[in-house]
């Protein structure tokens, strides 16, 4: 299976008041073709981050790649100046966030902002030409009434409009690789259903790649075809979908899954919770750092030293560290 | 014996415009609800966003007036009841919230806000106060220390802990938690619904739950109720509503959620279309009118009122939708 996108060894940081914050350590992925990778972790785990950064759109001048590479085909994201990395975004590249609503300009019409969005890839587009690709773009995302709907403004629409809308722009010039930053977080489950459901037909239909960044395991499952299991800045487990739920290795992402209540599980019984907080970035030690919430004895050696990624069954890696990992 | 009794409980709020800035129409946000809750039991309230639940939730603790209806809490009818007669009977129901960000004012400290409850019901000493915020902390889990921090040094888990330990101060019968878990993280969470589990045990306390997430209200509660557009469509007993749910609408709410397991992905039935507007709901059963069934027409008119189908399990009988 050939990679549209490796990730190696990526560190992104930040420089604060209070110095260097390291975001993302030194994760590693690739993102399979045509497939979806999923990438899941708590607040602050740096999921976001790795998005920006695949984009370079980190908020500047504080965010800064410091190391690694993302080799899409045979570019280095990395290195490629600024103008190069503008025709990519919106080309072979596109994003779409998790409001809509703040992601879409509040005065102007949606056909407006479609329209702007494919004479910025395609100068010489006439008007006609504009207008019917804008329709047609509108249908595909299966938005209703698509003439009438271009005339309205963002807040006429419904979230899951809004959404579609967003999804549109994203397919403008149909990208090899979407990154999607927890594109249904902000939607009711009825509406997160049928967005999810128009992701994956999308695909299906244009064959393109997408990252699925979520919090929710449920959406994961249901999506995504390879996983990636993110804590404090690092990946801690990384593996085939199935894999991953049914023979889950590392401490975090068992904690995870067995913490979550579910539709079969006795109601009014105490759920298996992880203790304590998710760690803030300024705490990050460099050895486990899920050692304090896993109950599990670390000696001085896992707490101090990072233990390495490596496959522990094919396609299956994790952060080996001898206690988490058994 | 019900703790709280709610009968076709109304609550309209006026849309304002024109000239003089007079009503115009109303949003009917709880448009006839009735249900009861005992003493000890937790009741889950699901439905999609704008389906009027958290208004109920509010409604029935009245910060709001209610436009018609009655709520019967212990035995006393508190539709009406003014703010001045009401303030002993909050001692006994209390409400925790989303977002414990905003519900919790950042220029108190921690012990300022525990105690806030005891001062304004007029109990106790200031000694007595320090000793029992001290004893409120330990409950909820959180270490002496943190009285003498503010909100913002917490974390979204700890900062709930907070907004539970006020709610159980005045050791209440009733507490409705309004998405209590929906802001915090997914490791975060089940600590938090373990202990409001723990703490319902412990002081026989009856919950309205109130959460869109449909696996958590199952996992919370004894029945639970379904909204759509200000109307219950369903209540039943959990285990029974998920296995064996009945109206149309239920069926489409669990279809939808995402189960943790990808072996059991599933070829879903998609809900098409939005949620009609509270200002001008459709009549006869809203669901039905947004399925286009064949059928709603005959529900226009109907008595929609809910009926018993088994043993404790009540649904809207309208014929589109079951």
């Amino acid at each position: 299976m050939s990679a549209i996108l490796s990730v190696r060894d990526l560190v992104t940081g930040f420089d604060t008041d209070a110095g260097r914050v390291i975001a993302v350590d030194r994760v590693s992925f690739d993102v399979p073709e045509g497939k979806t990778l999923g990438i899941v972790g708590e607040s602050g785990c740096g999921k976001s981050v790795t998005a920006f950064s695949i984009t370079r759109l980190l908020p500047q001048p504080h965010g800064k790649i410091l190391g690694g590479s993302i080799m899409f085909g045979d570019r280095d994201l990395t290195k490629l100046p600024h103008e190069e990395m503008r025709k990519l975004r919106g080309n072979e590249i596109s994003m779409i966030f998790q409001e809509p609503m703040t992601a879409l300009n509040p005065v102007q019409t949606v056909g407006k902002q479609l329209a702007e969005a494919i004479l910025l890839h395609n100068e010489k587009c006439r008007k006609a030409e504009v207008l019917s690709r804008s329709i047609e773009l509108m249908k595909k995302v299966r938005i209703p009434a698509p003439e009438q709907r271009l005339n309205e403004y963002p807040h006429q629409l419904s979230g899951g409009m809004r959404q579609r809308v967003m999804i549109a722009m994203a397919l403008i010039n149909t990208p090899k690789l979407l990154i999607a930053d927890e594109p249904t977080t902000a939607l009711d489950v009825t509406v997160q259903a049928q967005i999810l459901d128009l992701m994956k037909d999308l695909q299906r239909e244009m064959g393109m790649s997408i990252v699925l960044i979520t919090h929710d395991l449920g959406v994961i499952a249901e999506t995504c075809d390879e996983v990636v299991v993110m804590y404090g800045g690092r990946i801690v487990e990384r593996a085939e979908v199935k894999q991953l739920f049914a023979q889950p290795r590392h401490a975090y992402t068992q904690g995870l899954l067995s913490s979550i209540p579910r539709l079969d599980s006795t109601p009014k019984t105490r759920l298996k919770a992880i203790p304590g907080n998710v760690p803030s970035i300024t705490e990050f030690r460099t050895g486990c750092r899920f050692a304090d919430r896993s109950g599990r004895e670390h000696t001085s050696e896992q707490l101090n030293n990072r233990s390495p990624f490596i496959e522990v069954t094919p396609g299956h890696w994790v952060e080996n560290c001898g206690a988490c990992v058994s | 014996m019900s703790l709280l009794t709610v009968q076709n409980l109304r609550q309209h709020f006026p849309v304002r415009g024109g000239v003089f800035h007079r009503a115009v129409a109303s949003v009917k946000a709880v448009d006839g609800v009735s249900f009861s809750l005992n003493e000890g039991e937790t009741l889950g309230l699901v439905g999609e966003s704008g389906c009027g639940k958290t208004t109920l939730g509010k409604a029935v603790v009245r910060l709001l007036n209610p436009s018609a209806g009655s709520i019967n809490f212990q035995g006393n009818d508190i539709t009406h009841a003014s703010m001045s007669s009401l303030r002993p009977l909050r001692r006994d129901m209390q409400m925790i919230f989303q977002d414990p960000a905003e519900s919790l004012n950042p220029r108190h400290t921690v012990r300022d806000i525990l105690a806030e409850p005891f001062i304004v019901q007029k109990l106790g000493t200031r000694v007595e106060h320090t000793r029992w915020v001290a004893e409120l902390l330990e409950k909820v889990g959180l270490p002496s220390s943190a009285g003498d921090k503010f909100p913002f040094e917490f974390s979204g888990g700890q900062r709930q802990r907070i907004g539970i330990a006020r709610a159980i101060a005045l050791k209440p019968k009733l507490i409705v938690c309004d998405e209590p878990v929906s802001a915090l993280d997914v490791s975060v969470q089940s600590q938090v619904l373990n202990l409001l589990l723990d703490l319902q045990r412990e002081m026989g306390l009856s919950y309205l739950f109130i959460a869109h997430g449909l696996s958590v209200v199952k996992h919370m509660s004894d029945r639970v109720a379904v909204m759509y557009l200000g109307k219950i469509v369903e209540l039943a007993p959990s285990e029974e509503l998920y296995h064996n749910p009945k109206h149309a609408y239920t069926k489409a709410l669990l279809d939808t959620i995402p189960i943790p397991n990808p072996s059991k992905r599933r070829g879903r039935q998609l809900l098409q279309g939005d949620v009609p507007s509270p200002i001008n709901p459709p009549p006869g059963c809203a669901f039905g009118h947004r399925m286009k069934h064949p059928a709603w027409e005959k529900s226009v008119g109907m008595d929609l009122s809910l009926t018993e189908v088994a043993p404790g399990h009540w649904v809207q009988p309208c014929p589109c939708c079951t």
